[in-house]
């Protein structure tokens, strides 16, 4: 029987599994990841054709636990928006742990594998769950096992890297729980349709309903990587093991992402005008991260920065939410960043494998001496440009149009300001990537052809970010889908509690 | 003594301050030694003080003056056992609660460890990256 | 100075929002209905010895209502194990202790407690569908017996390959035992033992079941968590 609960359950069950595998043999654990991916994807895709049917085009099963009809049990919501993440979040994991298969993780490697099951594990229940306090669980399955592979270097560097992000993961999610408290207080329930009701009907006091507000974006905000709260990213993205950076940027943040817009539009609702909340923290993040990176020299920190502008850039678009367009250019956005970003993170990997220095000039001419990893990093960043042909370009160009047209001018002229200040920065590091002639060091550094599985991974991502930008049909039903059930509350209240 | 005890617990002797408040006072007295102490580990120590004050008043929404514990035995099967317990709900998430938290904190000190093997330090104004 | 001013500054603000939000929630006041359907805690407490067989209310909460929840906290918990041995592993320096044997006290203390530490560890998992407590706290009670042995002779080592493989395959039974309900009733965690009279040892269906695999799991762990923070004699 094939049920969205797999997803959860098989890779929890190969989680636990790795140290047997490893008793059989010492290279089976490597394999793992793989393998429970390569399955979850597949249970995915198998599930897909079950959310387009019904009348208005899409349709949201509820799967129950233990047999307990919500809202007096947890139950799992399998909607376009949920199936969408999920689907973000299975392909670049699946990408990652093809990169695995040539990658010498940390020691202990048992538990590096088992750690990496489990943050994807813990990302996909955060985007399936329907009730708040597991909810909160499963961010805190992810954020703690982010910790550990954070630190897991075990270089002072990493470790102070793994502190930060402890120290403001934890506070974010302590502070989601008291939130959650709030919310439990008042309205005595944990399901997130029931909430949805309840607070639609006024019974929540708006006292409380600011404070929890307040408690959400702050708490989510801490993986969303938004503005005052980013702190830890650019030292973890510099210190973690390259699979897990990618992990980082394309499961982690949009897990965060996907609760924040779940909790914000579905549970809080849009008429409260949290929207104008996610307009200013939206364009902050974006402009603060753009600026920041111009001035790196560390490739990793580089993208780092330019991921922390890159999810301003979908805030920004969700606080567009009065038009569809800007909702739906957030959401395409969520999807280009994770595959975009996912993809240039193992890239660079490879072209800095067996030499470990990322800054521009000891990677200057990389294009030269390793062409093909090259060239994919290249339609990752052109995608995160938004030139047409890429992905990228249509989410960007529905954000703005989006933005225009409910209004909101000049975050749209902000937004575009950014995007220039991205053309600079990206532009310097082609420069340095193509234009120059590479050190003796890099072309005797590990070589390509050595790296097979992880080039078809990322030639994997590759491919989807040239397909949806010639043919972006592929996945604008996902989209629509997604939007509709983020803002229309009713439709999601009345597939989950029944008619009322 | 068990009316000693219910007279003391009563509204007019403890308001409903007293648990809320300590909850806001650990919370806050958490935040203060997170934001201001120097040293890794009072930091963490003050990341476990501002998860019990969210502890104490997810456990205190749950209370109703006068009420027993969630564990029914035949009297309270006899009639409508919801009118004579507290809320079991908010007891079982805290329990939830207290593990994460117990998680959170196993993670915080192994990396202060790490740090303190690395750097031989645990004052975070001597350590260059953890200064923001 | 300034900076510490700056601090109770904005400490004295969030006290007061968060405040103004808990004054509005009154304490210790009945649990009502807020709206059409019935309040959770109510609906639980009314129903648990009819839909699961259990009398005590939090166990079948954690267990069978909210069951998803405590699969999600011993993966916590696994993952704490997990990730900490994964950060302490090799690099750690094992410094040498001053090599003060444990006073007469604690280890001949230990002799008679180890062994009532394990039994009452395993009495708080076996009854905890019956009892106040369960799977966490009796883990936690075996766990603090292992403590007791490694404060008592400084040269205990609990089996680590032994732990790991308990480890694993508790939580892949706590895994399997969803999956058969999945396949059985068609729901994940489904409850497909029978429930029993209500207050025997043998009743509430998987709750005892889940709850002794809980208490090995969380054992195993916390066992595991303390020997890695420990810091041992000898140079390895």
């Amino acid at each position: 029987m094939v049920s969205p609960i797999l997803l959860i359950a098989i890779p929890l069950f190969m989680a636990f599994s790795v140290p047997i595998w490893g008793l059989i043999s010492k290279k089976l654990p490597k394999l793992v990841p793989f393998f429970t991916f390569a399955i979850t994807t597949a249970i995915l895709v198998s599930l897909l054709p079950t959310l387009f049917s019904g009348q208005q085009g899409f349709n949201l099963t509820s799967v129950t636990i233990a047999g307990i009809k919500p809202p007096y049990g947890i139950n799992l919501t399998f909607g376009p928006a949920s199936a969408f993440f999920a689907l973000i979040i299975q392909l670049v994991a699946l990408a990652a742990s093809l990169y695995l298969f040539e990658y010498e993780p940390p020691e202990p490697a048992e538990k590096f594998y088992m750690l990496f099951i489990l943050v994807v594990l813990g990302a996909t229940g955060m985007v399936l769950t329907g009730d708040i306090f597991n909810m909160f669980v499963f961010l805190e399955i992810t954020s703690i096992s982010s910790y550990a592979l954070t630190a897991i270097n075990k270089t002072g560097h990493s470790a102070e890297a793994g502190f930060k992000y402890l120290l403001l993961g934890s506070l974010g999610s302590t502070l989601f729980l008291l939130g959650i408290a709030l919310l439990y207080g008042s309205l005595r329930t944990l399901n997130m349709a029931q909430l949805s009701l309840y607070i639609h009907q006024g019974h929540l006091d708006p006292k409380v309903l600011m404070a929890v507000v307040v408690l959400f974006i702050v708490g989510l905000g801490v993986e969303a990587e938004l503005l005052p709260l980013n702190g830890w990213v650019p030292d973890a993205y510099e210190a973690a093991p390259i699979p897990v950076v990618s992990i980082l940027s394309g499961v982690v943040a949009k897990a965060g992402l996907y609760a924040l817009a779940r909790v914000l539009y579905t549970i809080i609702g849009i008429e409260t005008g949290v929207l104008n909340l996610l307009l200013i923290f939206g364009i902050l993040t974006l402009l603060s991260g753009e600026l920041s990176a111009l001035r790196q020299k560390d490739i990793r920190r580089l993208l780092a920065y330019s991921s922390i502008g890159q999810m301003g850039l979908i805030i920004l678009a969700l606080g567009g939410g009065n038009s569809p367009m800007a909702m739906v250019g957030g959401l395409f956005q969520a999807f280009n960043h994770a595959i975009a970003k996912g993809l240039m993170f193992l890239a660079l990997g490879i072209m800095a494998a067996g030499f470990n220095k990322w800054d521009m000039e000891s990677l200057a001419g990389v294009g030269k001496a390793k062409p093909y990893t090259t060239f994919l990093f290249t339609i990752g960043l052109l995608s995160t440009l938004g030139l047409p042909l890429f992905s990228g370009f249509w989410s960007k160009f529905l954000i703005i149009f989006g933005l225009v047209h409910s209004g909101q001018v000049v975050y749209a002229a902000l937004a575009l300001i950014g995007s220039v200040i991205e053309v600079v920065y990206f532009a310097r590091l082609l420069g340095y990537l193509y234009g120059k002639d590479p050190s003796e060091e890099l072309l005797n550094s590990t070589l390509e052809s050595k790296k097979g599985f992880a080039l078809l991974g990322m030639t994997f991502l590759a491919a989807f970010v040239i397909l949806i930008g010639v043919y972006p049909d592929f996945i604008t039903n996902f989209i629509l889908g997604g939007t509709a059930e983020l803002v229309y509350k009713s439709f999601y209240i009345s597939s989950i509690l029944g008619g009322i | 003594m068990s009316e000693a005890i219910k007279t003391f617990f009563s509204p007019s002797v403890l308001g409903p301050e007293i648990f809320y408040g300590s909850s806001v006072a650990l919370f806050l007295i958490g935040l203060y030694m997170v934001l201001v102490k120097k040293n890794l580990v009072k930091i963490a120590i003050g990341l476990t003080f501002i998860e019990s004050g969210v502890n104490l008043f997810l456990i205190s929404i749950g209370y109703v003056w006068g009420k027993t514990a969630p564990i029914l035995n035949k009297t309270l099967m006899m009639g409508t056992p919801s009118k004579e317990v507290v809320d079991p709900v908010p007891q079982a998430l805290v329990l939830t609660a207290i593990v994460i938290g117990v998680a959170v904190t196993a993670m915080a000190l192994s990396i202060v460890i790490v740090i303190h093997d690395k750097y031989g330090t645990l004052n975070i104004s001597k350590i260059k990256e953890l200064k923001w | 100075m300034i900076r510490r001013l700056f601090v109770l500054v904005l400490l004295i603000i969030i006290g007061y929002f968060l405040g103004t939000a808990m004054a509005s929630i009154p304490f210790g006041a009945e649990k009502v209905d807020v709206g059409p359907y019935r309040s959770v805690g109510n609906y639980y407490v009314d129903n648990t010895v009819q839909e699961t067989g259990g009398v005590n209310a939090v166990t079948s909460i954690v267990v069978l209502y909210r069951g998803f929840d405590t699969l999600g906290e011993v993966t916590v918990l696994f993952l704490a194990a997990t990730g900490l041995a994964a950060i302490l592993a090799l690099t750690r320096e094992r410094r040498k202790l001053k090599k003060e044997k444990p006073s007469l006290i604690m280890r001949v203390g230990t002799d008679y407690l180890f062994p009532a530490a394990i039994v009452l560890g395993s009495y708080v998992f076996l009854h905890g569908h019956l009892t106040p407590g369960g799977g966490f706290p009796g883990g936690v009670i075996i766990a603090s017996g292992f403590l007791m042995l490694f404060l008592a002779q400084w040269r205990y080592k609990v089996d680590e390959l032994g732990l790991k493989i308990i480890e694993s395959l508790a939580g892949m039974t706590y895994v399997t035992i969803g999956l058969i309900g999945l396949f059985k009733l068609g729901t994940f965690l489904g409850n497909f033992l029978g429930k029993g009279t209500p207050g025997a040892l043998l009743s509430a269906g998987i709750i005892p079941v889940i709850y002794i695999v809980i208490g090995i799991k969380v054992g195993s762990e916390m066992t595991g968590l303390l020997q890695n923070l420990r810091e041992t004699t000898e140079n390895e």
